[in-house]
């Protein structure tokens, strides 16, 4: 009896564990590009369950695995600024079954991390993109602040107070760009997370926050936000599916035909349109620009601003 | 009477055979994933997510939020059966749950964690129901100056825990303070203390940390030299499980106060149950007219911590569910669960959706009456875990221990830093330096730096932000009467003595 009742509780640890990494289980070492894909796919993503990039591969995911006839199972390897889930990605074999998510998160990680991040690129090739969306401002409702001219004007004595998420996020960089750009007189607060920088406005802790739209839903329709609108203001988030750099041309080809196509399912874009996010497939090259655009632009940013020092 | 007429439609739908039956799975397997040690609910959680998606909204949210509040149930058993934590808010558990199991009263132990854990729940429920909206608007007023200020009463009730000297007590939260600076620094973006290791660019990982100090430090111990059970403990009538009306008279009132510290705690975004569990003990014994005996199986020690927990966990609902604001990432994943729906949490969803607001409040009572009637019953099988040899059992634990560390992240990196702590925790012990300060330490040491350098930075450098502010000046005022109590009391100990 009393080893019995051990057993249950190793078998449901292993039950546990075996769940989050049973697509490691089934390896299939053939490569056939005719009948691909027979197996279920797998989606690494470097950020934990419930983010909004997150949630946008498994609206787009669930369309996708709709599309191709195949279960997608997406595992979220969170950490060291994607090194985790990249390495994953590595030690996969290259037939079409394993791709991991990279955002413009990355791009700013790949500046933080020069050592360990840019090798674990280089055995990768851009698939497509798959949701993009702009971050924006928002002001407590409260304020009399209705454009980007009001801070500034606001913003004579004393410093205009501007909550984003922790220092290195494309929040936090997106607002020392919008510093630097329209001339503010402006402090960054930092916060643990969206929940707290969206706190901080409701109790007007900081003036304005940058932050994605999606978090800030249920206070905007509740009247407590106000969203500026700033025309010289960017800050392009976007996610995108890559994988081992040797998957044949013809499964990365027909892997992007079937996503546009899933991408243009009604319910898939009535869920992007509630969440504020655009779905959009990109070619490889178009990717690739991208990427090191945003490359670029962070890395100055963070340079000017300290974070990273110049080399 | 509008809120009764809501409650009702809660309890119809919270009743209906499919959300029961989804409430029930979530309960039970949160009671495992608690018993097992490492494995937390975060991980639970976030595996379970992709299985709500093709829910509707109402019992998904139900079965994930019992796996929470489940977990706070499971993670007391093994803390008092084997002195090892099912999860860190249980660390507090074993230092009077397992002392109690030794000498022989496991049974009351864990009855007492399963009473005070359905206490402290149901009060904060009934916060929940009576007062969310308010209650929520209130705690996002909390700013960081009062954060840092109740942080810092948090870390100067951490030197009075456990056995020991005071001063070995200090040692240890500083310990924990220092390796909270590991990881990348908030404010700034850079990196402190990693040495290159892109594992440490997060920091240490709590549950590594948190299990390795506690779980593999006392299986080492038990390797060493392995302890006796009092016999006292395979006793199998129902008779000596059960607390008597004495062990009643003594754990009602802790259970009482650590439910409303619980339920304090819980509502403020970004604290969470350690925090809640290590305060209401902390309270225990300060307001204990016998506070030399905690540590030694004093069944106040078990049930404060353990409604502490639990209520947090179900007061955390409040900011979420009323503001849209999780106050911790197993929140943030409750509410990826209703965006999938198209649902966002916030003010505006307890007009919008009330069917699922007050679904899910009824559903919680109905989960911790699950759990309570659950457990009672099985409290004989999990005492009887203590029959189990230990060459059998203590290796079966580490497995468990390194497999559910592992889960976390999935990282074996954070396996070596369990086993590091092990070893630290284990020295420790051997000289008698408490570990309960060190994870405290450990815990705070974000939230205070993070606060007081944002309070600092929102006030542009004055440090009389923390004395204007009237919550974070009251804190202040408690600190000091609390830091001022021993020295005052010492002459009146003296006169006595003369």
């Amino acid at each position: 009896m009393k080893l019995s009742f051990l057993k249950s509780l190793v078998c449901a640890k292993f039950v546990l564990y075996f769940l989050s990494s049973c697509s490691e289980v089934v390896q299939d070492s053939s490569l056939d590009t005719d009948t691909w894909p027979s197996r279920p796919l797998r989606i690494i993503v470097p950020y934990g369950a419930g983010g909004i990039a997150d949630v946008s591969l498994r609206l787009a995911a669930d369309a996708l695995s709709q599309q191709l006839g195949q279960a997608i199972v997406i595992e979220n390897r969170p950490g060291a600024g994607g090194i985790a889930a990249l390495s994953i990605m590595q030690n996969a074999s290259a037939d079409g079954y394993t791709y991991v998510l990279l955002s413009n998160g990355t791009t700013i990680a790949v500046s933080q991390f020069p050592d360990q991040l840019p090798p674990l690129l280089n055995t990768l090739q851009p698939v497509s993109s798959v949701a993009w969306f702009n971050f924006s401002i928002f002001v407590n409702s409260q304020t009399p602040i209705y454009s980007l001219a009001d801070m500034r004007y606001e913003a004579d004595t004393p410093p205009l107070r501007i909550g984003v998420i922790n220092t290195g996020s494309t929040q936090y960089l997106a607002a020392e760009l919008l510093r630097k750009n329209a001339d503010l007189n402006a402090t960054l607060i930092a916060y643990r997370s969206t929940p707290d920088v969206l706190a901080a406005l409701l109790r007007q802790e900081v003036d304005m926050i940058i932050d994605a739209y999606s978090a800030m839903k249920g206070a905007l329709e509740a009247g407590d936000l106000r969203e500026i609108i700033a025309p010289d203001f960017q800050a392009l988030s976007w996610n995108a599916l890559y994988t081992h750099a040797e998957v044949p041309v013809e499964i990365i080809d027909q892997l992007r035909t079937s996503l546009s196509q899933a991408l243009l399912s009604e319910s898939l874009l009535n869920q992007y349109k509630e969440l504020g996010l655009q779905a959009r497939t990109t070619s490889a090259n178009e990717l690739n620009e991208q990427f090191s655009k945003d490359q670029k632009q962070w890395k100055e940013v963070m340079i000017e601003a300290g974070i990273l020092e110049a080399l | 009477m509008e809120t009764l007429n809501n409650l009702f439609l809660g309890f119809e739908l919270a009743l209906a055979p499919e959300v029961l039956l989804v409430c029930l799975v979530g309960v039970t397997l949160g009671t495992f994933v608690g018993v097992l040690p490492g494995v937390g609910a975060l991980t639970t959680i976030a595996l379970c997510l992709p299985l709500t998606f093709q829910m509707s909204p109402l019992p998904g949210l139900v079965m994930l939020a019992g796996i929470f509040y489940g977990a706070q149930y499971g993670s007391s058993i093994t803390s008092i059966l084997l002195n090892v934590p099912g999860s860190a808010p249980a660390a507090m558990t074993c230092l009077d749950g397992h002392p109690m199991a030794r000498q022989g009263r496991a049974g009351v132990a864990i009855i007492t964690a399963m009473i005070s854990s359905f206490l402290g729940g149901t009060l904060a429920i009934l916060l929940l129901i009576l007062f969310a909206p308010i209650l929520a608007q209130w705690a996002v007023h909390f700013s960081s100056a009062d954060y840092f200020s109740i942080m810092l009463l948090a870390l100067v009730a951490a030197a009075s825990l456990g056995i020991g000297s005071v001063v070995k007590g200090l040692i240890m939260v500083f310990l924990g303070l220092l390796l909270s600076t590991v990881g990348t620094d908030l404010a700034t973006g850079s990196f402190r203390y990693t040495f290159g290791v892109a594992a440490l660019s997060d920091g240490i990982s709590l549950p590594a940390l948190a299990m390795g100090l506690f779980g593999v430090a006392e299986i080492f111990k038990n390797m060493v030299r392995p302890q006796q059970i009092s016999k006292k403990s395979f006793a199998v009538n129902w008779r000596s499980l059960l607390p008597t009306l004495e062990d009643f008279s003594l754990f009602w009132r802790p259970c009482l106060r650590g439910s409303a510290i619980g339920s304090f705690i819980g509502m403020l975004p970004g604290t969470g149950p350690t925090i809640a569990a290590f305060l209401s003990y902390a309270m225990e014994k300060k307001v204990s007219s016998k506070p030399q005996g905690f540590g030694t199986g004093r069944i106040e020690g078990v049930a404060a911590p353990e409604a502490a927990n639990n209520a947090s966990v179900q007061a955390a609902f409040i900011p979420t569910l009323t503001l849209g604001i999780p106050g911790d990432p197993i929140m943030a994943i409750l509410i990826a669960g209703l965006l999938i729906h198209n649902i966002s949490p916030g003010p505006q969803m307890l007009q919008e959706h009330p069917d699922l607001f007050w679904g899910v409040v009824a559903s919680f009572w109905i989960g911790n009456v699950i759990l309570l009637v659950l457990n009672i019953p099985f409290i004989r099988l999990w005492v009887s875990v203590l029959h189990i040899s230990p060459k059998t059992l203590y290796p079966a634990m580490l497995l468990l221990i390194v497999l559910g560390v592992y889960s976390v992240n999935l990282t074996s990196f954070d396996v070596f830093v369990c086993v590091f702590f092990g070893l630290i925790g284990y020295f420790l012990n051997q000289q008698q330096y408490p570990t309960a300060p060190l994870l405290l330490g450990f815990v705070l040491g974000g939230p205070v730096e993070e606060n007081f350098r944002r309070a600092l930075q929102l006030s542009n450098g004055d440090m009389s932000i923390f004395i204007k502010e009237p919550v974070s000046a009251s804190f202040l005022f408690i600190i000091i009467i609390l830091l001022l109590l021993p020295i005052l009391s010492i002459p009146m100990i003296g006169k006595k003595r003369g």
